[in-house]
């Protein structure tokens, strides 16, 4: 088994007495693109400063290439691109500057495809980084990042504030890279429609903590929506009993019977479901990555039975 | 250095138009003249001045917007991501944006200055008029040129201090973490232990040129932390990386730490070079004996202390010391300390402040009794002296004759006395506990007899009476006055008319003439039965004098041949030491001398030593030294600038201190 291009081992990122991640460990094979996903001050962005070596976590470390980022931070970078989410580039250069102080720095800068990408982005190389519209800018950071043909691409939040025709830019470059160059792709993201089709792995961070980390097949496997009625109860309270070989992450009731999203479905323990007496209309149905992240990263089973009764 | 050059070169390409402006700002002096004020001063030096205004003034607001902003605005902005993003180290990241800062401050200084440059030959008259901003001095120190290249150093350094300071300060209010709280302990630490260490060396800057000291001192200061600044810095960017707290803390740390150490480095090394021991003595520059009693006050450089007169009142038996500071004076001669005749007690001076606005005299007692010392402040310098048993002390100051009492300071008498211009108190001292004797001097302001008058006066502190005495005309505008020890007679020495006069102190009464060679070295003395020794050299041949109480020569000795005489001390009653210098006086090693012992009865004499000593006498009555005190036998070395002591019976020498004490 290779290496694996990123790992962070039980890295622990704290403000005081306040976690912004506690004890996450993860790793990201050769040619994996992976999603960290997590609800906003989940923690992200600190991991993901630790991750570049812009931060130094308070335990634990993060690792590229299998090298301590924060130690060998200028080595490794030579073999990362980055977007991050806020475009930070120097606002008084222009593309064409930044490309050419780019080129400075790394060995195998190819100018003639930072200069394509641009033209296919529409991006002018002219015009100060300052005055470009958020769309273009995050444009220009991508075509930087992917300038030196990258090993792992960490994009964080790449989508934020992008209008469609700006995200389906960004999406077909990034597949294009990954299908020309099977590049390591790192994200964060709240776009999790967009990078659905993209990501292999996924990973989702609730107040700090890695609560998921998973394929996305298997992921998609294990997670499905459960519909049925119940003609044995009148009341909305009994609805669990049923479910009991099931984990239900989020039971709804319905005007029409009982919604629940199960995390660990099996096509024999359904059937055994459906089976069941009172249960009627039985059906599952497959989940989008961002309704399961919903169902793990939104509130507490607990508290909608709460609700519900 | 790819990396760092790429930072640089990119900053430089980001600011470029300063240049422009700078270039704007070197056609302004052109205008200069056109000015109403500076239209009294030629065309050119007011275009020129006017231009080094300008680049110096924009070179300095330049250094601080760029120190200020450069760095730390990035890190407000979070645009030091996009760097950290890139294989670029930290500290690639904070020298490229720094050294380019200090570069486009420095070259927009050059464009200013470019114009009139070719126009009037800038150049040329900065190589002609060599700035020292510290005015060359004694010291070798100070006597640094600056050359051009010396100034161009000093203005990239002065830059890039600036510009590190703008940048820490700019860190820390942007920031506005609770590092402050850091930052304040780490000024106040800093501040309280440069306070202490300047406290230290004030000993120094009072006796040494105070002015130059601070500035140098002030210089070295902001030349150590400019390296603390820079490491701080760059210690920021590389540890705080993109988040302006964590820079801040990093930066703080270093900062604080370097600078802290380094002060506690200059407190202990201002503390070190002021605590010299008496044993670290290399070379002596002034002795004085105490008349009675083994103790010395010394003064001289000690080793690895160059620029500083280490002073202490030294036990030449015991070898116990104590540190005298500040004891020089332009006025006292280069010790002030003066001791009473049992040697019991010592008198000195203490300069508080470095215009000399303030002074206190300190006695201390040497007998061992107490080892307090007590201090009387004073506006003005004061004479003083103390009586015999160094119980009293008397002063005069600002016209006020004040006695008071030891150890208490006590007041028991005082007295206005006259004052002015044409006042002077030449002699001023105790004949007994209970007796002082004060001469005045009143000149006439006449060139022609009498050019000064000298009044004896008596205070009789049993009575608190102020006695006015007799009044002596004498012909001269600054007569020297020797009193015998009982202060009955007065030697005037008129060295103007070539000769000097035995005055009885009670009558006034001139009581013998003795003629004094005009242009040959003469000395007199005191001795402690009441005769007068006066020692001449005329036309290479040198004799002895012994003068009577009654203004008779009682006998003249021959020395022989010796282009000069130096009176010592008396190891008996009836002899006493002399030296006499041979030779030609061109270099130390060309001379020659040589320690006589004369016996004053038999008028035999007899060579004890040979070398460049100079005995340790006084010629001030408070001083005269008893028979066969320890003084006499103590000789400064002139060419090895030790201190030595000559057994008077058989001439052995013995090095006591100096030359870091052969002992």
């Amino acid at each position: 088994m290779s290496e694996p291009v990123l790992s962070l081992e039980s890295l622990t990122v704290r403000y005081g007495r306040k976690a912004a991640c506690e004890d996450v460990s993860l790793s990201v094979e050769r040619g994996a693109v992976y999603a960290l996903l997590g609800r906003n001050g989940a923690g992200k962005s600190s991991l993901v400063r630790c991750l570049l070596g812009q931060q130094k976590p308070t335990a634990g470390r993060a690792l590229l290439f299998g090298e301590d980022v924060w130690r060998r931070r200028a080595k490794l970078m030579a073999r990362v691109g980055v977007v991050p989410e806020e475009p930070d580039a120097p606002p008084a250069m222009t593309a064409r500057q930044l490309s050419a102080f780019c080129s400075r720095l790394y060995a195998q800068w190819d100018d003639k495809t930072m200069a394509a990408r641009l033209s296919r982005f529409r991006v002018p190389d002219n015009v100060p980084f300052g005055r470009l519209s958020k769309g273009q800018k995050g444009e220009v950071m991508l075509a930087l990042a992917l300038g030196h043909g990258p090993e792992l691409l960490v994009l964080d939040d790449p989508t934020l504030g992008l209008d469609v025709v700006a995200r389906q830019a960004l999406y077909e470059e990034l597949v294009g890279e990954l299908a020309d160059r099977g590049t390591t792709v790192f994200l964060t993201t709240h776009d999790l429609a967009g990078f659905e089709g993209l990501a292999t792995r996924a990973g989702i961070l609730k107040d700090g903590r890695l609560v998921l980390d998973e394929d996305m097949e298997a992921l998609k496997a294990r997670f499905r929506r459960i519909r049925y009625a119940n003609r044995q109860t009148e009341t909305r309270t009994d609805f669990g009993n049923e479910l009991d070989a099931f984990e239900a992450v989020r039971v709804k009731v319905r005007g029409w019977g009982i919604e629940a999203v199960v995390s660990n479905f099996e096509d024999g323990a359904f059937e055994r479901f459906r089976a069941k007496d009172g249960v009627v209309d039985a059906e599952a149905s497959a989940l989008s990555l961002e309704e399961i992240f919903l169902a793990v990263a939104g509130e507490p089973i607990a508290e909608e039975k709460k609700g519900a009764a | 250095m790819r990396a760092f050059l790429a930072v640089a070169r990119r900053e430089i390409e980001e600011k470029r138009f300063v240049f422009v402006a700078a270039a704007i700002a070197g056609l302004v002096p052109f205008l200069a003249p056109l000015v109403p004020v500076l239209r009294n001063y030629p065309p050119d030096e007011a275009r020129d001045v006017t231009a080094l205004f300008f680049a110096c003034s924009f070179g300095v607001a330049l250094a601080l917007v760029l120190g200020a902003s450069t760095i730390g605005r990035d890190l407000t902005e979070h645009r030091l991501g996009f760097y950290f993003s890139r294989p670029l180290s930290g500290h690639s990241i904070a020298l490229g944006k720094l050294c380019a800062s200090t570069l486009l401050a420095l070259v927009s200084m050059v464009v200013i200055l470019i114009p009139v440059t070719i126009e009037g030959g800038w150049v040329r008259r900065v190589r002609d008029t060599e700035i020292t901003p510290l005015s060359a001095g004694e010291m070798p120190l100070f006597e640094v040129r600056l050359t051009l290249l010396r100034q161009a150093g000093l203005l990239v350094l002065a830059t890039l201090v600036l510009l590190l300071l703008a940048h820490c300060f700019g860190v820390i209010l942007r920031s506005r973490s609770r590092w402050l709280v850091l930052d304040v302990l780490g000024i106040a630490v800093t501040v309280l232990l440069l306070g202490a260490a300047a406290g230290q060396l004030r000993v120094m800057q009072i006796t040494w040129r105070g002015s130059e000291w601070s500035v140098f001192l002030t210089g070295c200061l902001v030349l150590a932390a400019a390296p603390a600044l820079l490491a701080s810095s760059i210690a920021g960017v590389s540890m705080g990386r993109t988040d302006i707290g964590r820079s801040h803390k990093a930066m703080s740390v270093v900062l604080w730490s370097c600078l802290t150490v380094g002060a506690i480095a200059c407190f202990g090394g201002a503390t070190w070079y002021v605590n010299s021991s008496p044993r670290e003595l290399v070379a002596l520059a002034s002795v004085k004996a105490a008349p009675d009693g083994n103790w010395l006050a010394v003064s001289g450089r000690a080793s690895h202390r160059p620029y500083y007169l280490a002073s202490f009142l030294y036990n030449a038996s015991t070898g116990a010391f104590a540190r005298v500071r500040s004891p020089f004076s332009w006025e006292w001669g280069f010790l002030s300390v003066t001791f009473s005749r049992d040697g019991t007690r010592a008198v000195w001076l203490e300069a508080q402040d470095r215009a000399h606005e303030s002074v206190e005299l300190v006695t201390a007692r040497l007998d061992g009794k107490s080892s307090e010392e007590q201090r009387l402040p004073f506006k003005e310098w004061p004479r003083f002296f103390l009586s015999p048993d160094g119980s009293r002390l008397g002063t005069i100051s600002g016209g006020l004759l004040s006695v008071v009492e030891l150890p208490s300071m006590q007041s028991i008498f005082s007295a206005r006395l006259p004052t002015g211009e044409k006042i002077a108190w030449p002699s001023a001292s105790f004949l007994t506990r209970e007796q002082l004797l004060l001469v005045r001097r009143s000149y006439t302001g006449r060139t022609s007899p009498p050019m000064s008058n000298l009044s004896i006066l008596r205070v009789d502190l049993g009575s608190k009476r102020l006695l006015q005495g007799v009044e002596i005309q004498v012909d001269s505008p600054d007569p020297q006055v020797l009193l015998s020890l009982e202060g009955d007679q007065m030697l005037v020495q008129e060295r103007v008319l070539g000769r000097t006069t035995l005055y009885d102190c009670a009558t006034g009464a001139a009581l013998a003439s003795i003629p004094v060679p005009l242009h040959s070295p003469f000395e007199f003395e005191a001795l402690a039965d009441g005769r007068f020794l006066e020692a001449e050299s005329i036309q290479g041949q040198s004799r002895l004098r012994l003068t009577l109480r009654s203004g008779q020569i009682e006998k003249a000795i021959e020395l022989g041949s010796a282009r000069a005489v130096f009176l010592g001390g008396q190891p008996t009653e009836q002899e006493v030491l002399v030296v006499i210098e041979k030779g030609v006086r061109t270099t130390p090693e060309s001379l020659s001398w040589e320690l006589l012992k004369v016996n004053l009865t038999s008028a035999s004499v007899v060579a004890l030593q040979k070398g460049p000593l100079l005995p340790l006498t006084a010629h001030s009555h408070n001083d005269i030294s008893r028979p066969g005190s320890p003084a006499s036998r103590l000789f400064l070395d002139v060419r090895n600038a030790s201190l030595d002591e000559v057994d008077p019976t058989t001439g052995a020498r013995r090095r006591l201190l100096g030359q870091g004490d052969a002992r």
